[in-house]
């Protein structure tokens, strides 16, 4: 309950086209996008993007971990923050404003 | 992610034997030693199923065949999970269709291609069950606060123009001496609750906190809340929120202790929440006997050093509890407040800054009291008379500096004003006659000893610097409605004042008002004395002395 009231805060947020909650195996496990297609498309995507990028981190420095990445693309931004287990995906567009 | 990590090693080194295994099966010789070593790694992708095995309890039957499948399409019909392994496949698909045609070895792009979707329409119920898990909870509650921060500080950084400047607004407080900075709301958690406590916390100066009263249009909904905003980020939403039963009538921060946020409720009950818990109730209460408090707390707060501290409570009945913050179960120490044999009605309790031992507790009875914790003759001391109101707040003298002025006593009051005594000689120094309704609030500036705050049930913010002015206010702010509560924050630029709507607004002073002069103390020392001449010049004109003790 707590979740989904988060979960659509987020989504309510200014620009925000869509958030996913990704479990270890790429499965998305609750997602905003209507068309699943894109859902899964997200889903591969960015887990293999987040899993080299940690694997990048930490083989600079192997006490090093990824806690946040940000793609900042023309479009739209996507915002991931990975875990041990899950990974939360949000795409947001920017929108301006002073 | 340990997992994907020795998939894709092992798809790798599988990737190597594979390619050669294909050619030497055309090839039609060599392929049935391959074949044997494959069945080798076959046994060890079967141990590392086992191991998933523990770990899953409903995907069990798909992940063995989707390991079998990165590493020996030719045992099984394979269901690919994998997405990074499904993507490499559709990737490769044509590649994958030859070998197909070529021999019944390696199949799996199409089958891979096409599992990728039944394990997400199987998981409904797993995905219930995972966003019930208490793993999945703690990890969304972490990752959630900090996206919504990345959600509201974006957009400035690409704008060339601007040159990537985040705060705007902090230029314009030059021109004006107070401006207000944000509105904490949450329609959901404040809504239609009264602010009853203000607090910023010691260890984070950009953490508030503010209490809110019961919300009589949702009565199934907690009766306490405590939201603790961060005002450094721009996201609307607060930090933790947390509730009892209860309506919390006075909220502190541990002092000591960077997790803890203790809290006075209307039943007499002191709570502790912990924030590192992901639970919102208290995780400590005190029991409601009458060993403790029976009638609402209307202060808490942590007195001592970090060694050797203690937490203080005072309800309306004069009652004053002394407790230890690991054991809520029962007051190390109770004392009850009473003059001429009767109890103290209080409203509120202050207590010296550097001393835990005095303090000052204001009452319905129109008067204020000094008075002392330990010792011989501990409980009220002294009576300060003047107001003609219950007074609403009481205020020690709280910037530190070189002159002591530990004995300087502001008090609010609902008979429109504002007094400041001397606790020296009992006597007031002044009255500030400004406003024009109920003063409901004071706070001292922790940095600018001749600067105060009062609030007033208008929603006026006044701003007294008494080196200043001592007739006028030096600046003034206005909310929308009336202020119950407004507290500078250890920074003394910031203040933030609760309503009675629910909303907490965050003022930012300017410089010029909020830092002091290098002279402030000096000049407010003689400020002060001559406060006292005119009121005790004012006393033997009118031959009726506002307050109680000699003056001269």
């Amino acid at each position: 309950a707590e979740v989904e009231e988060t979960f659509k805060r987020i989504l309510a947020h200014k620009g925000v086209v869509g958030v996913i909650i990704v479990n270890f195996d790429g499965i998305p496990i609750r997602s905003s996008f209507a068309d699943s297609s894109l859902t899964v498309q997200y889903c591969a995507l960015i887990q293999q993007l987040a899993h080299k990028s940690r694997s990048a981190i930490r083989d600079l420095d192997p006490g090093n971990d990824l806690t946040f990445l940000r793609i900042r693309s023309k479009k739209n931004e996507i915002m991931v923050a990975p875990d041990k287990d899950y990974l939360l995906v949000v795409v947001q567009e920017p929108c301006d404003q002073p | 992610n340990p997992h994907l990590k020795s998939e894709q090693s092992e798809f790798a080194a599988a990737g190597g034997p594979e390619s050669p295994r294909s050619s030497p099966k055309r090839e039609a010789g060599v392929g049935a030693k391959k074949l044997t070593v494959s069945q080798v790694t076959q046994t060890t992708v079967v141990a590392k199923e086992t191991v998933n095995y523990c770990k899953e309890t409903q995907t069990m039957n798909l992940e063995p065949e989707r390991d079998v499948l990165t590493y020996d399409e030719s045992e099984r019909e394979g269901e690919g999970v994998n997405a990074a392994e499904a993507l490499a496949e559709l990737q490769r698909m044509p590649h994958v269709q030859e070998l197909v045609a070529a021999g019944a070895a390696a199949d799996g792009a199409a089958p891979v291609a096409a599992e990728p979707e039944k394990p997400r329409e199987l998981s409904d119920e797993e995905r219930q069950q995972i966003l019930l898990s208490e793993s999945f909870v703690r990890f969304f509650d972490k990752t959630a606060r900090v996206m919504e921060r990345a959600l509201a500080e974006d957009v400035d950084i690409f704008i060339d123009y601007s040159g990537g400047s985040g705060d705007t607004e902090l230029g314009e407080t030059a021109k004006q001496q107070v401006k207000q900075q944000r509105v904490f709301y949450d329609d959901r958690w404040s809504r239609n609750r009264c602010v009853t406590a203000l607090d910023w916390s010691p260890h984070f100066p950009e953490l508030c906190l503010a209490a809110y009263n019961a919300n009589e249009d949702a009565p199934q909904e907690p009766d306490g809340v405590v939201c603790v905003w961060n005002v450094k980020f721009r996201k609307d939403s607060p930090e933790f929120v947390f509730h009892c039963q209860s309506p919390v009538t006075s909220a502190c921060f541990a002092k000591f202790h960077r997790n803890l946020i203790v809290g006075g409720t209307y039943s007499g009950q002191v709570v502790l929440w912990d924030n590192r818990t992901p639970r919102r109730t208290p995780v400590q209460r005190s029991p409601l006997s009458s060993t403790a408090h029976t009638q609402p707390v209307l202060s808490v707060c942590v007195l001592g050093s970090e060694n050797a501290h203690n937490l203080v409570s005072a309800s309306s009945d004069g009652r004053l509890c002394t407790w230890s913050l690991d054991m809520l179960s029962q007051p190390q120490e109770t004392l009850d407040l009473q003059r001429q044999n009767r109890p103290v009605p209080a409203t509120c309790l202050d207590f010296a800054p550097s001393d835990a031992n005095h303090f000052v507790v204001g009452s319905e009875d129109y008067s204020m009291y000094t008075g002392c914790r330990h010792g011989a003759k501990a409980g009220i001391m002294d009576a300060l008379d003047g107001h003609q109101g219950p007074v609403s707040a009481v205020a020690t003298h709280r910037a530190t500096g070189p002159v002591d002025l530990g004995h300087i006593v502001l008090s609010a009051s609902f008979d429109w004003t504002v007094r400041l005594w001397s606790l020296r000689d009992l006597g007031t120094v002044h009255v500030f006659e400004e406003t024009s309704d109920y003063v409901m609030d004071l706070c001292w500036s922790p940095v600018n000893p001749a600067l105060f705050c009062a609030a007033d049930a208008l929603g006026r913010l006044d701003f007294w610097q008494l080196n200043l002015d001592t007739e006028q206010a030096a600046a003034r702010a206005q909310c929308d409605a009336a202020v119950n509560r407004c507290r500078f924050s250890d920074s003394g630029l910031l203040l933030g004042a609760g309503d009675h709507l629910g909303r907490l607004t965050v003022f930012e002073l300017a410089d010029s008002l909020a830092s002091p002069r290098q002279e402030e103390w000096k000049l407010l020392g003689r400020t002060l004395h001559e406060l006292k001449q005119a009121t005790a010049e004012l006393a033997a004109a009118e031959q009726d002395p506002p307050g109680v003790g000699p003056i001269r």
